[in-house]
């Protein structure tokens, strides 16, 4: 009886490798890309470029797996709600998501939100060594973890870059800002409206925290005290909104309370702003000759610090398995199969910034990006933390209520009063919402 | 037909008449039975879901697969009414947005449907020009919207400039974002008014105006008696159609300004949303929902108030 069995295990085992060093080559032949055959899940996604770029390659994954993908994807806003009815629901018919841990991270781990992935990665049976988890940036790949659990796999590593207009830095005799003080002396030299703004980023009520969060850590500050008080009304909070509304009501654009990352992108793509401080992600846009009047005319550098030193602020949308899937092993195939370096790499090279390692050394990148913009980021992404949303479990919430101060702030309401109102508010919620230490 | 069926075969006629009393009642009541499709349709979509919001309205509940709802009374029916400052300003943000934008519209789209209540060359077109707002998808127009009120290109910026205005910041400007955003409300849905009150125009009785042209009327007088009291009816539903739309409005404002600045343009149906699905708080939420269905409801009280004392 053991013999007939192992021979059908011994069998099994022949004919999968045989039929995978025929469809994929690349892979390592002892992975079963085919242990979940005939399985369909479906994956709720943010309606993105990296969406896109999954959806056109499924037929080869669906080939190599034999699982079937059904995407739905959705803008951000409606995204949101579908995810958190189907969620709260409960819902089995979700089994991957898009999620972004660093803004709505610990809410949704302490909602139970997500599977734990940590078993899988563990697991060779389960995860590819082609996939190779060590490949993945440190800081990138630990933003992801909640009480020691793997919650998602980053599907990008975006860091906040200066883009500057070399060709008028170079007019002005100007060197790339190495503080945040020379950065505003240099918006006030280059500030030529209407015709050039000096400086431009976020002030929308949702948007401004992120560009901001840069200030307050440069400052010396942080989202909370070391004594656990809300730490946005601090002397060092209040110096970082006092520069950065002196900045953008000063040398920024008239539209500067409303302006989102669009606005921001568009202003620096039509030769409007002399300097931004945004996604490195847009570098592969701003050269591109037939989107772009500035193509050839910018440069990228380290986000300048402050008076207390940097922190470099890390965003990534990543792909999360939902607790409530009966369908995991499916799921987690797939989401090896997005994050793979096969997947990512093409991305990478149209300047979508990955959290690959081997893809931000690989030589053939290298020599085709600015060796400015390529040090910077580089610099950056590395030891870039997840500081640019409030660490809680109501981060959104308390997202808005910041984003609401700087933005009446930048309106021309007082600062100081609008933080402590803002803080006031933001001790209420973590009064609420936070797990007692 | 009755009798000559107990006469037969025993059998037979127990299978034709197995209970004379049900089948009566069957008989009698057989209309409620082909309703009963649509009663059974209309709760399960409308009457479970509104049920559903009102109970969770009772409950402190995040959607978290790790608590389950917690019972709290009316506690949240009371942190609406007291300490929310929030909930203050999104509903006089949707009564000044919903009472400015309904207003206009329906005072415009009387006049439109006038002008085009009469032959002219060219009427076709015309109608058809001004009906196109309404084709448009929300979101589609509020993007081309908000690009067009940007402060340093906008088309309206430009506007402004020609003619000697000083510098607007429309919708980044906690001060004219409201107005702004009525004057695309009012863009996009004036002809709907203007199409309902034409149709009511159109099927107008033509005696009272034969009537009134032998008795020497002016134009003015045929309008305001005539015209105004017999299409009244037909503009209170066109206003009411409007209201609950506006009160509800949400893609245009989120895709605009998302509330913004500030909370200067966060209408109530903006609030919920983000109490909801930002900050996953489904039973306040479901508070705020149950006060705005008040809202729509006490509005229109008013507007059938209205048709129903003068008319």
């Amino acid at each position: 009886m053991r013999g007939k069995w192992g021979m059908l295990v011994i069998g099994a085992l022949l004919v999968a490798a045989g039929v995978l060093t025929v469809v994929g080559p690349g892979q390592a032949a002892q992975f079963n890309w085919k242990q979940a055959q005939g399985t369909e899940i479906r994956l709720l996604a943010l309606r993105a470029w990296f969406t896109d770029h999954w959806k056109a390659n499924l037929p080869e994954f669906e080939k190599l797996t034999g699982i079937k993908v059904v995407v739905e994807d959705y803008p951000e806003d409606p995204f949101r709600q579908k995810l958190a009815v189907e969620m709260s629901a409960k819902s089995k018919s979700v089994d991957v998501f898009t999620t972004g841990t660093m803004r709505e991270g610990r809410q949704f781990f302490t909602s139970g939100w997500y599977g734990d992935l940590t078993p899988l990665v563990n697991d060779a049976s389960a995860t590819s060594a082609e996939w190779d988890r060590n490949d993945f940036i440190d800081a990138v790949w630990k933003a992801h973890q909640f009480g020691g659990k793997q919650v998602a796999v980053p599907v990008q590593a975006n860091v906040q870059l200066l883009y500057y207009r070399k060709d008028l830095f170079d007019a002005a005799g100007l060197k790339p800002p190495k503080t945040l003080d020379e950065l505003e002396a240099a918006a006030k030299k280059l500030h030529n409206p209407p015709s050039v703004y000096g400086f431009v980023a976020r002030g929308r009520k949702t948007q401004a925290p992120y560009t901001w969060s840069h200030w307050l850590y440069a400052d010396g500050g942080s989202w909370l005290t070391p004594d656990g008080k809300p730490g946005i009304n601090t002397p060092a909070a209040l110096s970082a909104v006092n520069q950065y509304v002196r900045l953008l009501r000063t040398y920024g654009d008239p539209g500067i309370t409303d302006n989102g990352p669009m606005e921001v992108q568009t202003h620096f793509l039509q030769g409007r702003a002399a300097m931004i401080l945004d996604a490195v992600s847009w570098a592969g846009l701003f050269s591109d000759p037939e989107k772009s009047k500035v193509a050839g005319k910018w440069e990228g550098a380290l986000a300048p610090p402050g008076s207390a030193g940097v922190t470099y602020e890390l965003w990534a949308w990543s792909l999360a398995m939902s607790p409530f899937s009966d369908k995991q092993k499916a799921a987690w195939l797939f989401m090896q199969w997005a994050t793979s370096k096969e997947m990512q790499k093409p991305l990478h090279f149209r300047s979508f910034p990955m959290p690959r390692k081997s893809l931000w050394t690989d030589p053939e990148w290298k020599s085709k990006v600015q060796p400015g913009y390529y040090e910077a980021a580089m610099t950056q992404v590395q030891s870039a933390r997840p500081i640019g949303h409030p660490p809680f479990v109501a981060s959104p919430e308390i997202t808005d209520v910041v984003g609401i101060a700087i933005n009446n702030a930048l309106a021309g309401k007082d600062a100081k009063a609008e933080l402590d109102a803002a803080a006031k508010k933001m001790a209420e919620i973590l009064e609420k919402t936070e797990p007692k230490r | 037909m009755t009798a000559h069926a107990t006469r037969g075969a025993p059998g037979h006629a127990a299978r034709r008449r197995p209970a004379p009393g049900l089948g009566r009642w069957i008989e009698r009541h057989i209309s409620w039975f082909f309703v009963l499709p649509a009663v059974f349709f209309l709760a399960a979509v409308v009457a479970f879901p509104v049920l559903y919001t009102a109970g969770l309205s009772l409950f402190r509940w995040s959607g978290a697969a790790t608590t389950s709802p917690a019972w709290v009374g009316l506690s949240n029916y009371g942190d609406v009414f007291s300490g929310d400052p929030g909930f203050r300003n999104a509903l006089w943000v949707t009564l000044y947005f919903t009472g400015v934008s309904v207003l206009i519209e329906v005072g415009l789209g009387v006049g439109l449907a006038q002008l085009l209540n009469r032959e002219f060359i060219g009427k076709g077109v015309a109608r058809t020009l001004l009906i196109l707002p309404v084709a448009g998808t929300p979101v589609a127009l509020a993007l081309v919207w908000r690009h067009m009120y940007n402060p340093s290109n906008g088309i309206f910026t430009w506007f402004a400039e020609l003619l000697y205005l000083p510098p607007q910041r429309w919708l980044a400007d906690a001060n004219t974002v409201l107005p702004s955003l009525i004057l695309f409300d009012v863009w996009q849905w004036t002809p709907l008014v203007m199409l309902i009150t034409l149709a009511g125009l159109v099927s107008l009785p033509s005696d009272f105006y034969e009537a009134a042209q032998i008795d020497g009327a002016t134009p003015w007088q045929v309008f305001w008696r005539i015209t105004v009291p017999l299409i009244r009816p037909t503009v209170v539903a066109a206003a009411m159609l409007r209201f609950m739309d506006s009160v509800k409005t949400f893609d245009q404002i989120y895709v605009t300004t998302q509330g913004g600045p500030g909370i200067a343009s966060q209408t109530l149906n903006l609030y919920v949303f983000d109490q909801a699905f930002q900050y996953l708080h489904f039973g306040y939420a479901s508070a705020l929902l149950v006060v705005l269905f008040f809202v729509i409801l006490g509005g229109n009280l008013v507007l059938v108030s209205v048709r129903r004392g003068q008319a």
